[in-house]
């Protein structure tokens, strides 16, 4: 029980951890950038997930928090409101209340109260900005909001960001021109929408003006516009009849939806309220015509709804084309929401002549009240007054609402109510929620019922290979019953998501979608299995398969989890598991080494060979089938054992893979730090980041956090000047902060730069001089490069204040010191007025290093390869001394040279050994310093697993860790930057190391 | 002659198994495919089809972006196939309201196998009004 409340609670922990990781970034990227849709949805997701998470471990404080937050994001989300810079503000403070929240929660298992100050504004900005407008379904409004936005970071629902213009080719002058064109021509082509078509004269000047038009519009390729002006050209030169009017509003309405978008694209206002005014009053009668007929054929459908479905397709299509007259009347008098709600109705009855729906006396009363407030719309004298957005929204929701009801396959089961169910049992993504049909809920609830009770969500890459599609389609098909399924557009890329209903459980569907994609890169898998508490404990929201039924108690540590971040479904696993694991595979490779280094000895070769020659001079016949026997399985024995090195080197490279991740889950967590301390010191920077998709052991990624976030805020509140400063010198105000990842084989660099104002180096070198660091003197002889990195010296902090953000004097040093740890290098570059760089240099993990074997004082030791710089052998006539130590001259700078025995003390003072020649010599660089360091012996490069080091031997001087090799034989690492500071010493009173 | 038909749907399997449909009247042929709306565009003007089966998800330019530009540019009649647009949809509200000429719901999600069994003869059905074809 206990066991399973820690599972629980690590889940809880790494998971908001993981949507707050997702949200910061958002939300920040977000001041500045435009939002898609896409991004909105995923914030919308993290904070319901996180409310989630939150009610199933009972922190009602998260709870509420991330319910308000999701609340304004929802209203965002429908295109209601915008995220802009105060929304953004008052989101980011919930993240931060939520933290703390967390913090509480994760050390303490408490539910600490909420601050005051972030609930209200959330819930006022909620019920401020869910009156401001109407909803985004009118896209009139929409695209006009979008258009307008001073805050830039809005975009509307549904309106993917489209870069192609409406007219390819078309120069924006001509665009202009031929916008007033249209609206020079435009009323009087009008005025035959009025009593004033029975005016021969007007029709005539109303077909000149078409004629115009028409040229124009074929010249501008508005192809599909010509059409519709050559059709009402047609009816207009003819004699009017009595539908000929109504065919002309028709048109217009049809054309007025293209103007729009000329509109739009040219910036001038074509057709606007005033053309709307003039007609008003024309076109009451025809509206109420086109009501009352829409009453009349309402009154014809029968009231059982059974002869309904029979006989009235013929019915509803006269009524969705009623519909759609009226409909293009109300947008062409700019009456939008009582156009929203004849394109329901349109929509609506065009699907019962499809026989997609069944006629319900549901939605026969909805469009009777449909009908009876578009009566009530004309205030008469040419005066309409729209419905109000309230209303409007209001009736389509009961239609959407009726419309599930009305459902073809309806057998006495409720879909809404069976949804709400069905929703309450498992744990689906809202996305695929919202594309639910009647239908599909009916499906749904019909294989629950039927057994069918695991529900998976399955995204499937099918356009790359037909035989995976046909082998994933025809699976799904057998196995599973495909509720249905949506797009999803990853990385360019066209996913397929499906929702399934199976018998099958987790583990079978995972393994049969292994056998499906074995590399494991088309297809994922996620189960929405429902939220079963056991034993009243609460368990995560986002539950999965296979803590279903109470078996979770063991020790769960692995499972399938929804897709919170980009990358689809992740299977977690805990950090100690896989060092378990690299410990254990650290272990097979030592002893497959061990194997490895018996079988090529010799040994067993020689003592064959001695028993060969001693057996054929005896001649003894069985014996030879002996040694035959024993040759053939030695000849096997060593196949075997090169499959097995080839082998275990794979595996290892393949749980290397478990430990790294892609450097952005680092880089994620800056954009927020810089933004804050920018405002705290009122700076104005961007963030730009590079190699976010560079991997790094997990491990490092935790290491780096405390380092990289010091030289970010340093570089933020030192290095970048304030926005006037950088004007006065001619900089752009807006500073740029660089962080840039690039993978160089086992390696990996961090550079993080600014344009700032470079460092003070005479300050540094003053302050050196204060702190003792350095002498006077010595510091005006030392190079600028060399004063520099006094700043990585303990203690060492030029700041005069100390500022929130840094300025404490621990800084540096302790970043130097937790680089060099995890075996990187760090170094710094400045120029004045132009900015400073530090360059990190990082091993891609710190458990595998690669090395040089080496042996000294008999005994072998490994020298990790970052410190090497090359391999030399000494000879007599190039080694002299220099200051009485021993030196060679090494492209004209004398290269100190150390016996490796000696640096470690594994000889004794003043014994008496070999000069310096005929000896391989290892030169060690760190930073710009050399040494040499000679050993008796070079073995082979090779990588060594770096094991927790026995205390004793981390006593040693030089030591830094520990191995086994291939011979089971205790290798020690030695670390370079002792060697270094051994080197320093023992060259005290001798020449200064360069 | 036979109406041309164009699809537009960014699955190819889901493009393979309209044009079927589509194929199988002998009044309709298919002049072409493209896998989002930019490429419909860049590929209209040149096979001038009479009537473009319109998906709406799609990357690059979705469908309903698709269909401003087709209407205005091109003769076309444009009927939207898609799974977003079911009944009372904002998606199928919008396509109404920028002037498809039919909107048709896909039966189950983007990649519907069953949409000649569900929904074969509506399609035809509404490319044969939008062409002027006879109801069969």
């Amino acid at each position: 029980m206990s066991d399973l409340a820690e599972t629980l609670w690590r889940e809880f922990a790494a998971e908001t951890e993981e949507h707050f990781e997702i949200i910061e970034p958002l939300l920040v990227a977000a001041e500045t950038q435009t939002v898609v849709a896409a991004d909105i949805a995923q914030l919308f997701r993290s904070f319901h997930s996180v409310k989630g998470l939150a009610r199933s471990m009972d922190m009602k404080g998260m709870e509420e928090v991330s319910h308000h937050a999701e609340n304004v994001l929802g209203l965002v989300r429908e295109g209601t409101t915008a995220l802009d810079a105060g929304l953004i503000a008052l989101l980011l403070n919930a993240v931060d209340v939520l933290k703390g929240l967390r913090e509480a929660a994760v050390t303490q298992r408490i539910s600490a109260p909420v601050p005051e100050g972030v609930i209200e504004p959330l819930e006022a900005a909620f019920a401020a900005r869910s009156k401001a407008s109407g909803p985004s379904s009118t896209t009139v409004v929409t695209a006009a909001s979008v258009g307008s936005s001073s805050d830039g970071a809005v975009l509307a629902p549904q309106e993917q960001p489209c870069d192609v213009p409406l007219a390819p080719g078309l120069d924006a002058d001509m665009l202009r021109y031929y916008a007033e064109m249209v609206r020079e021509h435009l009323p009087a082509i009008a005025r035959c929408a009025t009593a004033e078509l029975a005016d021969a004269s007007v029709r005539d000047a109303a077909v000149e003006a078409i004629d115009t038009l028409l040229h124009a519009t074929e010249v501008m390729e508005f192809l599909g516009l010509a059409v519709s002006l050559a059709s009402l050209r047609a009816c207009l030169g003819q004699e009017p009849v009595e539908d000929t009017k109504r065919l002309v509003i028709e048109t217009l309405g049809r054309i007025r939806s293209d103007f729009e978008l000329i509109e739009r694209e040219s910036s001038a206002e074509i057709a606007g309220q005033g053309l709307a005014d003039r007609l008003g009053g024309a076109l009451q009668a025809e509206v109420n015509l086109i009501v009352e007929s829409m009453l009349e054929v309402l009154g014809r459908f029968s009231a059982d709804p059974a002869r309904a479905i029979a006989s009235d397709e013929a019915l509803a299509e006269e009524l969705a084309i009623l519909s759609r007259s009226a409909c293009t009347f109300f947008v062409f008098l700019n009456l939008h929401q009582s156009s929203r709600l004849l394109l329901m109705v349109e929509d609506v009855f065009t699907r019962v002549a499809h026989h997609e729906m069944h006629v319900y006396p549901e939605l026969l009363a909805l469009t009777r009240e449909v009908s009876g407030l578009l009566t009530n719309i004309s205030e008469g004298m040419g005066r309409w007054r729209d419905l109000e957005a309230r209303v409007a929204d209001d009736i389509l929701d009961r239609f959407r609402q009726a419309v599930l009801v009305s459902s073809k396959t309806t057998e006495g089961v409720d879909p809404v109510s069976a949804l709400k169910r069905v929703l309450g049992d498992y744990d689906i993504r809202p996305e695929l929620v919202e594309i639910l049909s009647a239908e599909n809920i009916q499906e749904l609830v019909a294989a629950v019922r039927g057994g069918r009770t695991h529900l998976y969500e399955i995204s499937a890459y099918l356009e790359g290979s037909e035989q995976l599609t046909l082998a994933f389609v025809n699976w799904v098909k057998s196995e599973t019953t495909a509720i249905t399924n949506r797009t999803v557009f990853i990385d360019g890329k066209t996913w397929f998501e499906f929702l399934v209903v199976s018998n099958l459980e987790a583990n079978a569907v995972a393994s049969r979608i292994a056998a499906l994609d074995p590399v494991g890169e088309c297809v994922r898998m996620r189960s929405c299995q429902a939220r079963e508490v056991p034993e009243g404990a609460a368990t995560p929201s986002v539950a999965g398969g296979a803590s279903r039924t109470g078996r979770a108690s063991g020790g769960e540590s692995t499972r399938i989890m929804g897709s919170v971040g980009k990358g689809g479904n992740v299977l977690r696993v805990r950090g100690e598991t896989i060092d378990q694991l690299m410990a254990q595979i650290g272990e097979m490779v030592t002893i497959s080494n061990m194997m490895h280094t018996t079988a090529r000895t010799g040994t067993i070769e020689t003592a064959l060979n001695g028993l060969r020659s001693m057996i054929s001079k005896t001649g003894h016949d069985e014996a030879v089938q002996h040694l035959q026997a024993i040759e053939q399985a030695w000849l096997a024995f060593l196949r075997v054992d090169e499959q097995l090195g080839t082998a275990v080197a794979h595996l290892q490279d393949a749980t290397m893979e478990l430990r790294v991740v892609a450097i952005d889950t680092l880089f994620n967590r800056f954009p927020r730090v810089v933004r804050d301390i920018a405002q705290a010191t009122g700076k104005q920077v961007k963030l730009e980041t590079t190699g976010a998709e560079v991997r790094i052991d997990k491990g490092m990624v935790d290491l780096l956090l405390d380092p990289l976030m010091h030289m970010v805020r340093n570089a933020v509140d030192h290095g970048i000047e304030s926005p006037e400063h950088r004007r006065k010198v001619g900089k752009p105000a807006i500073a740029t902060l660089h962080l840039t990842a690039v993978s160089r084989g086992n390696r990996v660099e961090i550079q993080i730069a600014d344009d700032g104002g470079g460092m003070d180096v005479a300050r540094i070198r003053r302050k050196a001089v204060e702190r003792g660091l350095v002498g006077a003197a010595e510091a005006e002889r030392l190079s600028d490069d060399d004063v520099i990195n006094f700043i990585f010296a303990p203690g060492f902090s030029t700041a005069d204040q100390v500022s929130e953000t840094s300025g404490r004097g621990v800084g540096m040093d302790v970043v130097r010191t937790n680089v060099l740890r995890m075996g990187g290098l760090i170094s710094v570059e400045t120029r004045p007025g132009k900015g400073s760089t530090f360059l990190l240099q990082l091993p891609l993990s710190a458990a595998i290093q690669r090395v040089l074997m080496v042996e000294a004082a008999g005994k072998v030791l490994a020298i990790p390869e970052r410190f090497l710089s090359e391999i030399y052998e000494v000879d007599s006539d190039t080694y002299q001394l220099v200051r009485g130590r021993p030196a060679i001259l090494l492209r004209d700078k004398y290269l100190p040279l150390f016996r490796l025995s000696d640096l470690l003390g594994f000889t004794r003072v003043g014994e008496n050994v070999s000069p310096f020649t005929h000896r391989p010599m290892v030169v060690l660089a760190r930073g710009r310093q050399r040494i040499g360091v000679e050993v008796e012996r070079l073995h082979r490069r090779q990588e060594l697993f770096v094991r927790e080091i026995h205390p004793q031997l981390a006593a040693i001087p030089g030591v830094g860790g520990a191995s086994i090799s291939g011979d089971g034989k205790v290798v020690l690492i030695v670390d370079g930057d002792d060697l270094f500071s051994l080197a320093e010493n023992a060259a005290a009173q001798g020449a200064s190391v360069h | 002659m036979a109406k041309n038909v164009m699809v537009v749907d960014d699955s190819f399997m889901m493009r393979t198994l309209i044009a079927d449909i589509v194929k199988a009247d002998p009044d309709l042929a298919v002049v072409g495919e493209a896998e989002n709306g930019k490429v419909a565009l860049e590929k209209v003007g040149k096979l001038a089809p009479d009537v473009v089966l319109l998906d709406i998800e799609m990357p690059e330019m979705n469908g309903l972006e698709a269909l401003k530009r087709l209407k205005l540019s091109s003769r076309a009649k444009v009927i939207i196939i898609s799974s977003v647009a079911q009944v009372g949809s904002t998606q199928a509200m919008e396509a109404r309201r920028l002037g498809a000429f039919d909107v048709i719901a896909k039966p189950s999600g983007s990649m519907s196998l069953d949409i000649a069994a569900k929904k074969g003869s509506d399609i035809v059905k509404a490319i044969r009004k939008a062409c002027g074809l006879a109801a069969q």
